[in-house]
């Protein structure tokens, strides 16, 4: 790539050595106008030629373009050295092939093929035309027409006839002419021909290429009208400024909607950009065509994946034929570890470049591995949650089963128990020992003693007046509990969910807890509000701080059990260097 | 500790623990005497006539156990295992009190004692229950019945008290 963008800053250095500086007595240096057009119209093609020919490495179409650049340059030296013997005659002679690479690169950009017989017929017409043109040139020059009188004889000579000669150019030219105007109109065919996703590229290269066709046709019939019949075509074909917009349009038109079609010209590289940036959302199906069109410019494009059963769908899983190997339409297959993903249908200009369709497919390939990647991860995930929801539910159950056979078995028994010392009690006589008496207290005392103990256990395993009565009676018998003096906000309107409630209970007790454990706090803020899908659970101290949810079992239980009901859990530290827990729950199942 | 409300730590019962209507005035005062006094031999209200006291609990090991508590002290006792038996009972036996468990296999306690209250029962209306009474918070304090006792603190004296709401 570097030694191309070296020739195409050579290009117009050489030019302008070669007009201006190198030549004493260039013509140019009376007509700067006229060198600086003829410098930059060499330059614009070698300019578009190299484009082309980065973008489409495999057409021809960038070489001719090039070419043709250089070509504009060699005709100058029949100018610049108009006395140096044969070399700038045979330079004007190459000159003209100038236009038949022009014509060819029109009808070919930027596949570097014609299509047509037609189109070859026409382009063949246009070398045998500049072929005889030149023929006629050089076997028409003698010193006093067309060469420097310099001595030495022209060897190519064959017919000194002035006049003659003077009517075979003008006819050559006409017919010349004649055929790079059908140049012109097959160019405009191709470009109604063409899909939307070449012709967007071709418009500038064909308008510049009609505008050179035209011109081209409108000088030599001009010519032709002039000295044969001595009409002006053109009434203003005199005037001294009109040489300036005849060069520019005949020289620098064509090249221009070459370099223009060219810088449109897509890079496989740019494409790929354009799509990937272009997926942001899932899915990706949805989105995957039109990207795809934007990227390629393609309209017509479709994608078509494999059907649960057989055959193809779109995205919205419409039946879609593939196309047959006669189609007009290309299918480039999407193959991800040995399976077609999906096939792009697209238009088959778009294989001229062969990198392109491919780079994209490989792109489309990685889109869509990370998506099904995606969309394994996050089955794996709800998995993972649904499991530990499981758990945890699991684990309440177990509390409950456990919290009923403590009341309803040992809790009941003790309590009868409690009853039967009672009446033990009762029916002891007045000579009933002291020993006895004061056994059967002490007793009495004791059996209290493990039925207050169990009750407790059994609070802890699942608190009934969560059970019973819910979220907001349940934190308030907790904040009458602490023994630190506790502020109680609560925002709760009715049950919530059995699971939610019962994680925003364990959060404040167990914070709670810590409060008084650890905190030696002087007050403590608790706050339940319920709102929007949303149950926030706070509870605020003013204590020493320095707690973490990562240290200590009871806050990494809490986090664990609160992330399992798929909330977010965080402790904290107040503005004033307490502790804060915090957890947020969604209250919608 | 403190769960109880037996007037272990009466400060703890709410802000405003005389909304427990007749529970905390008697009970605090009633219920710590009865364990503490089990052998100190309560001056027990004895009545004169016989009373009829309907035990409504779904254990019946617990309603024997009660059953022979107050027959001792010579109460009338009638059993019911759940709310339908218990409304039935109260109906055709005009109890003097009802012991009321707050878990019953059909419904619970508070809706029982509105029941009650409903079809005329003069009684007091006592709930009972091994939880203890701030584990239904609100509920307690706003039912229907007269008070609430730790099934713990049964006795002849808690039993008396009660009675004597609804002499």
């Amino acid at each position: 790539m570097s030694w191309r963008r070296g020739l195409l800053i050579a290009a117009p250095v050489v030019a302008f050595a070669l007009l201006w500086i190198w030549i004493p007595d260039s013509p140019f240096q009376s007509d700067p106008i006229a060198a600086i057009t003829d410098a930059v119209t060499g330059w614009i093609l070698v300019a578009a030629g190299l484009v082309t020919w980065s973008r489409r490495p495999g057409s021809r179409t960038g070489l001719w373009l090039v070419v043709a650049g250089y070509l504009w340059y060699v005709g100058d030296l029949y100018f610049v050295l108009p006395n140096a013997s044969i070399v700038p005659l045979l330079s004007f002679g190459l000159r003209g092939l100038y236009d038949v690479l022009l014509a060819a690169a029109l009808l070919s950009f930027p596949g570097g093929r014609l299509q047509s017989r037609v189109q070859r017929v026409a382009v063949g017409a246009v070398a045998v035309a500049y072929g005889a043109r030149a023929i006629v040139f050089l076997e028409t020059a003698f010193p006093g027409f067309n060469y420097p009188d310099n001595g030495t004889p022209n060897p190519f000579l064959l017919l000194s006839d002035r006049a003659l000669a003077e009517n075979l150019d003008i006819d050559l030219s006409l017919v010349k002419g004649s055929l790079v105007l059908i140049v012109g109109c097959l160019a405009v065919a191709r470009l109604l021909r063409e899909s939307a996703a070449t012709r967007r590229v071709l418009l500038p290269v064909v308008v510049g290429g009609a505008a050179w066709a035209t011109m081209t046709l409108l000088v030599v019939l001009g010519q032709a009208l002039a000295v044969n019949f001595h009409v002006q075509l053109l009434p203003w074909a005199n005037e001294a400024w009109w040489p300036i917009p005849e060069y520019l349009i005949r020289g620098s038109a064509a090249p221009l909607g070459f370099l223009v079609g060219a810088l449109l010209l897509r890079t496989a590289r740019s494409a790929v950009v354009e799509l990937v940036t272009g997926f942001e959302h899932s899915p990706l199906r949805a989105q995957l065509e039109p990207a795809l069109r934007r990227a390629l410019g393609d309209p017509g494009l479709r994608v078509a994946y494999p059907a649960p059963d057989s055959g193809w769908t779109d995205s919205s899983g419409t039946p879609l034929d593939l196309p047959s190997a006669s189609s007009p339409v290309a299918s480039t297959p999407v193959v991800s570890n040995g399976v077609t993903r999906a096939v792009i249908l697209h238009d088959p200009a778009l294989l001229e470049d062969p990198g392109l369709v491919s780079a994209i497919a490989a792109s489309v390939r990685l889109a869509m591995d990370n998506e099904q990647l995606a969309v394994a991860l996050e089955a794996q995930l709800e998995e993972t949650r649904a499991s530990r929801r499981r758990i945890v539910d699991a684990a309440d159950a177990e509390r409950q089963r456990i919290e009923r056979d403590l009341h309803d078995g040992a809790q009941q028994r003790l309590v009868s128990l409690a009853i039967s010392l009672r009446m033990l009690g009762d029916s002891l006589g007045d000579d009933a020992s002291k020993v006895v008496r004061d056994e059967l207290a002490a007793a009495g005392v004791e059996l209290r003693g493990a039925i207050d103990e169990l009750r407790e256990l059994a609070h802890g395993l699942d608190p009934a007046i969560l059970r019973e009565s819910g979220l907001g009676p349940a934190v308030r018998a907790l904040a009458e509990r602490c023994p630190t003096p506790t502020k109680l906000q609560l925002e709760l309107d009715g049950r919530l969910p059995r699971v939610i409630e019962a994680t925003a209970y364990f959060v404040v007790a167990e914070a709670l807890a810590n409060v008084t454990k650890h905190a030696q706090a002087s007050q403590v803020a608790v706050r339940v509000r319920a709102g929007s899908g949303q149950l926030l659970v706070e509870v605020e101290d003013d204590g020493r701080g320095g707690a973490e949810a990562g240290r200590g079992t009871g806050l990494r239980g809490l986090a664990d059990r609160v992330a399992a009901a798929g909330g977010t859990f965080q402790v904290g530290t107040t503005a004033g260097g307490g502790t804060r827990v915090a957890a947020e729950l969604p209250t919608a199942p | 500790m403190g769960s109880t409300i037996d007037g272990h730590e009466p400060g703890n019962e709410g802000a405003d623990p005389d909304s427990y209507r007749g529970f905390s005035l008697w009970s605090s005062e009633v219920g710590s005497a009865s364990i503490g006094g089990m052998n100190a031999g309560p001056v027990l209200a004895r009545p004169d006539g016989v009373q009829t006291v309907l035990v409504v609990d779904d254990h019946e090991g617990f309603r024997t156990r009660t059953r022979r508590l107050l027959e001792q002290h010579r109460y009338r006792v009638v059993e019911a295992g759940d709310g339908a038996q218990a409304l039935a009972r109260a109906a055709s036996e005009q109890p003097d009190l009802v012991l009321l468990d707050v878990n019953l296999p059909d419904t619970d306690g508070f809706a029982v004692a509105i029941g009650l209250r409903r079809a005329g029962t003069t009684g007091a209306i006592l709930l009972v229950s091994t939880h203890s009474a701030i584990d239904y918070a609100d509920r307690v304090r706003d039912s229907a019945a007269d008070g609430f006792i730790d099934k713990a603190d049964l006795s002849a004296a808690t039993i008396a008290a009660a009675l004597a709401l609804h002499p």
